[in-house]
């Protein structure tokens, strides 16, 4: 059993928030990979991840990952 | 492929193998499925339910409180009869502390259905369910990055996370020393999983 331990703030690497995330999995996926990986120098408004429809998010996650060199997952299942 | 959307369980006593799904948890889920039902009517307990660490967590006032959060994900292990089996929050803006300037994915809450806790029932129910939404948090971090590196602060079951292959770090907390899964373990977790080539 795991919790309800606050991090320590000197633990926490916040990038700088935005308002209005994407709230659903994919759309959440790429913002967190674009806001984890500044190397990336993409530029993104939340209105941009938000206005594209699952198969392009997916294609963008799959090709973000390749840049950073993220092995594909081969099971959906554990 | 995205990130593990099922997991297996395994029945205590028919040794059956069982698939949940992996989902969002959200807050009505939360109250009907966990605070209204996870507590009540625990038949032949080995110890008082009450003693348990986590018998007054409110899941569905801790879900709220990641609504609101871009960084923060609460999810729930479902079998088909609707029960909720594990629920976990996590978060994606931690530091690791073996290795700095890493990043990890920080578990802020893990818990199973009391009714499958062998510390707790005579006769637990199902088992895997923790230990798969960990899976999960590891194959989320690998996904951003991270290499897998996972950070948590055991409250129970300290040798378990060990014998996960979870390091005590020097980092102390009001409730324990922050543990963390090294990226080298984490990997091989994966691939133990399947998730990852060897």
């Amino acid at each position: 059993m795991v919790g309800g331990v606050d991090l320590p703030s000197h633990l926490i690497d916040t990038p700088p928030g935005d308002d209005n995330f994407p709230t659903d999995d994919l759309g959440q996926q790429l913002y967190w990979l674009v806001k984890m990986n500044p190397s990336l120098r993409l530029q993104f408004r939340d209105s941009d991840i938000q206005l594209m429809d699952d198969p392009t998010k997916s294609k963008l996650i799959d090709h973000v990952q390749y840049a950073l060199g993220i092995k594909p997952l081969k099971e959906t299942t554990v | 492929m995205g990130l593990p959307t099922k997991l297996l369980l395994t029945h205590c006593q028919t040794q059956e193998t069982v698939l949940a799904t992996i989902q969002r948890l959200d807050r009505e889920e939360a109250k009907d499925r966990i605070d209204q039902r996870w507590w009540r009517d625990l038949a032949d307990t080995k110890t008082d339910p009450q003693d348990e660490p986590d018998s007054h967590w409110q899941w569905r006032a801790i879900d709220s409180t990641c609504q609101n959060k871009p960084y923060f994900r609460a999810v729930a292990a479902k079998t088909q009869d609707g029960q909720i089996q594990a629920a976990m929050v996590y978060r994606v803006d931690a530091k690791s502390v073996l290795e700095r300037g890493e990043k990890a994915v920080y578990v802020d809450r893990l818990a199973t259905a009391p009714r499958n806790r062998d510390t707790l029932m005579e006769a637990p129910i199902y088992r895997g369910g923790g230990s798969g939404l960990l899976v999960l948090a590891v194959a989320q971090s690998y996904s951003l990055g991270f290499q897998g590196r996972l950070n948590l602060v055991p409250i129970a079951n300290l040798a378990w996370y060990e014998n996960c292959g979870f390091v005590p770090t020097e980092v102390e907390t009001n409730d324990g020393f922050l543990y963390e899964l090294p990226k080298g373990r984490a990997l091989e977790l994966l691939q133990r999983k399947g998730l990852l080539d060897a």
